[in-house]
């Protein structure tokens, strides 16, 4: 299947950051990650490909400061495909490695020539850990 | 299906001697049916020689523009058919996020740039943004896909019962790319070119040229192939010369090309007046 | 002291490359004038991009860029100018008030979507005037006098002068019936006149097929009209149409100079030096 050479773009683009990136379709299912995101998922996109969306959301569980779990659809990504709008939000997960750590996360929905509706990026910059 | 190259030059018209061989004419390829119905893909310089050919008999002629950089539309205006009072022609090119196709190509073809406007041209043109997607015009089945090269620009592929042609003249599928061309999808126009009996692609730069030039939308000779193989083609013809290639150059570049990436098909670089019958 | 000019493009409307045209040259309008230590380019059609990898390997580069106009085939080499992307290049372009700033206009064809570098982003400084009728200007060490012509789109001739040297730059104008007055005056005496003659009388007039009457280019009928009108020394056809073979444009310098001897046809490559060293004034 061709994919869509704004998508082809998003991925090389995210290729080169150095901050961790995810691509997703329309549908939520997860067509790229990069390799500092490989570092949060715990998996490699090289072994997984593309992942459906219910496989995915489960591969680590982020929780609000006071460690209650997120609702699916209080999610930046979840709200970005939604709504077609930005959305932000600080959220905490517990690393491969243990370690609780702060995320802050941006999701913006991507909209293509023609204003085609191609799915929506999130990048992730890391908050203070504790 | 019969196909004929008109221009197969990028950027500039190179006239002169030491180009004759390749020809100096920008972009333009003509798709003729076997029912003579005419397509012409892209409207560089070398348009105005092909309108010469197309007899007034013509009912019908479409234009299929691949994006609207001048190499590709400087030849509009010298377009024979375009000033058959009467005669339809139909222009197709990609849409784009603020003004309209019509507009667009009106920047160019408007006073003080040119003398005549399009709404002055007395055939009866009708001027179509391409959906992303498939379109039949006559005998033509005609996809399009958005590619990779800067501004929204589009490839073609054209069936014909069974036989195809892509077109991809300004291509870089290889932007951002460290390693081989990515499979299943993710390299640009990959679908488009996929099995077909000719593809007709990008292969401005040499490898040491492209150094300087990524994200330009332009292709190198090895990344051509590549991608030739990728989709499969039947047949690869080079196109889009660089201005700075003449005869020499672009045959040595060619056969050096050859013998080192051993093509799994049919390479050559394409001339102006070259024919291909499907 | 004598005025050097070289033809790097010399056929009009569009580019037309191929065994035909490949003695005359198939490149759009771009002549080059060095006058002492200054250089004038008149016009920028795609003969430029080879003038342009020349000037560039002989260091920093300032021109005067004349435009007639801004049609497309005056223009349309401009973004091939390799000095342009020089940061130590200056390039005054001399163009007739229109009404449009030319910076804006040559945007047009530098901008997305028809192109992929903006104008406002070339690193070289670019300077623009935009000049009336009968104006009179420095360009370096050379004079100009700017004269309105006839075309369907505001046109300028140019008489440039050089320590007593004179050439006058006169193409995409139309004679209608009679010799232009404001062009002889313009051309009087001139060394070299450079003139439109893209079209055969014939053709001009409409015989077996559509007149071009109004199209804005002239005939080598009138250009050998006006070269006597003006006495000038010596006549150079110019803007020879995108359909004339080679043959075609030898039978018409054949013709011009049956009427007015020291006449040539332009083509790509040739070099004229104007002037008390050079004698091209007919003896």
């Amino acid at each position: 299947m061709q994919r869509e050479v704004e998508i082809i773009l998003m991925r090389q683009l995210a290729s080169y950051l150095a901050m961790p990136i995810f691509i997703v379709d329309p549908e939520g299912n997860l067509l790229f990650y990069n390799e500092p995101a490989e570092a949060l998922l715990g998996c490699r996109f090289e072994e997984t490909g593309e992942l459906p969306a219910a496989h995915w959301a489960n591969l680590f569980t982020p929780t609000d400061s006071e460690g209650a779990p997120l609702a699916p659809d209080d999610l930046p990504l979840v709200v970005a495909l939604r709504t077609r709008h930005p959305a932000h939000r600080d959220f905490w997960i517990v690393g491969l490695d243990g370690k609780r750590r702060h995320l802050k996360l941006t999701a913006f929905p991507l909209v293509g020539q023609a204003g085609r509706f191609l799915g929506a990026v999130s990048f992730f910059w890391e908050g203070d850990t504790r | 299906m019969r196909v004929k190259l008109w221009g197969t030059r990028g950027s500039l018209p190179t006239p002169g001697p030491d180009t004759s061989r390749f020809g100096g004419n920008t972009s333009c390829v003509e798709v003729r049916a076997d029912d003579n119905s005419v397509l012409v893909l892209d409207a560089g310089t070398g348009i105005r020689n092909l309108g010469r050919t197309i007899p007034g008999t013509t009912s019908r002629v479409d234009v299929l523009i691949s994006h609207l950089h001048m190499d590709h539309i400087q030849g509009m205006g010298f377009f024979a058919p375009f000033y058959v009072p009467g005669l339809e022609v139909h222009i197709w090119g990609p849409a784009s996020p603020l003004e309209t196709l019509r507009a667009r190509l009106g920047r160019y073809m408007s006073p003080p740039l040119f003398p005549v406007r399009l709404r002055d041209l007395p055939c009866n043109l009708t001027v179509h943004e391409v959906p992303s997607g498939s379109m039949r015009i006559g005998p033509f089945e005609v996809e399009t896909t958005l590619v990779c090269h800067p501004g929204p620009t589009v490839g073609y592929r054209i069936t014909e019962g069974n036989r195809s042609l892509a077109y991809l003249p300004d291509h870089e599928p290889a932007l951002g790319v460290r390693g081989p061309l990515l499979g299943n999808g993710w390299t640009s126009g990959q679908t488009l070119a996929t099995d077909v009996d000719l593809l007709i692609h990008d292969a401005q730069y040499t490898d040491a040229q492209y150094d300087d030039r990524v994200g330009w939308g332009h292709t190198t000779f090895s990344r051509a192939v590549e991608f030739a193989e990728l989709a499969r083609a039947r047949r690869l013809v080079l196109f889009h010369h660089d201005p700075d290639h003449d005869d020499a150059t672009l045959a040595s570049l060619v056969s050096t090309l050859v013998k080192n990436e051993r093509p799994a098909m049919p390479v050559t670089a394409g001339f102006e007046g070259e024919v291909f019958d499907l | 002291m004598s005025m050097k000019v070289r033809f790097w493009g010399v056929r009009g409307s569009v580019a037309s490359p191929g065994p035909e045209t490949a003695m005359v040259g198939g490149n759009t309008s771009c002549v080059e004038v060095v006058a002492g230590g200054s250089r004038i380019i008149l016009d920028a059609g795609t003969g430029i991009r080879r003038l342009g990898n020349e000037l560039i390997k002989q260091g920093p580069v300032d021109v005067t860029l004349l435009l007639s106009h801004v049609h497309w085939d005056h223009i349309q080499g401009l973004p091939f100018f390799a000095p342009l992307y020089a940061p130590g290049t200056r390039m005054h372009v001399v163009n007739g008030a229109n009404g449009a700033s030319t910076r804006d206009v040559l945007r047009r064809q530098m901008s997305a979507p028809v192109f992929p570098v903006d104008l406002n982003d070339v690193p070289s400084s670019m300077s623009y005037l935009e000049v009336r009728d009968r104006q009179r200007f420095v360009a370096g060490e050379a004079e100009v006098t700017a004269v309105r012509a006839n075309h369907p789109d505001q046109v300028y001739a140019y008489r440039i002068e050089h320590r007593g040297s004179s050439v006058v730059y006169a193409t995409d104008t139309e004679h209608y019936r009679c010799v232009d007055p404001r062009l002889a005056t313009l051309a009087r005496n001139a060394d070299v006149l450079i003139y439109d003659a893209q079209y055969l009388p014939n053709e001009y007039a409409g015989e077996g097929g559509q007149s071009r009457v109004g199209w804005g280019h002239s005939t080598w009928e009138a250009a050998v009209e006006l070269a006597r009108a003006a006495n000038v020394g010596r006549l150079v056809l110019f803007h020879h149409d995108p359909s004339r073979t080679d043959d075609g444009v030898m039978a018409i310098e054949a013709l011009a100079q049956g009427q007015f001897v020291d006449t040539v046809a332009a083509r790509e490559g040739m070099l004229l030096t104007v002037g008390a060293a050079g004698a091209a004034r007919a003896a």
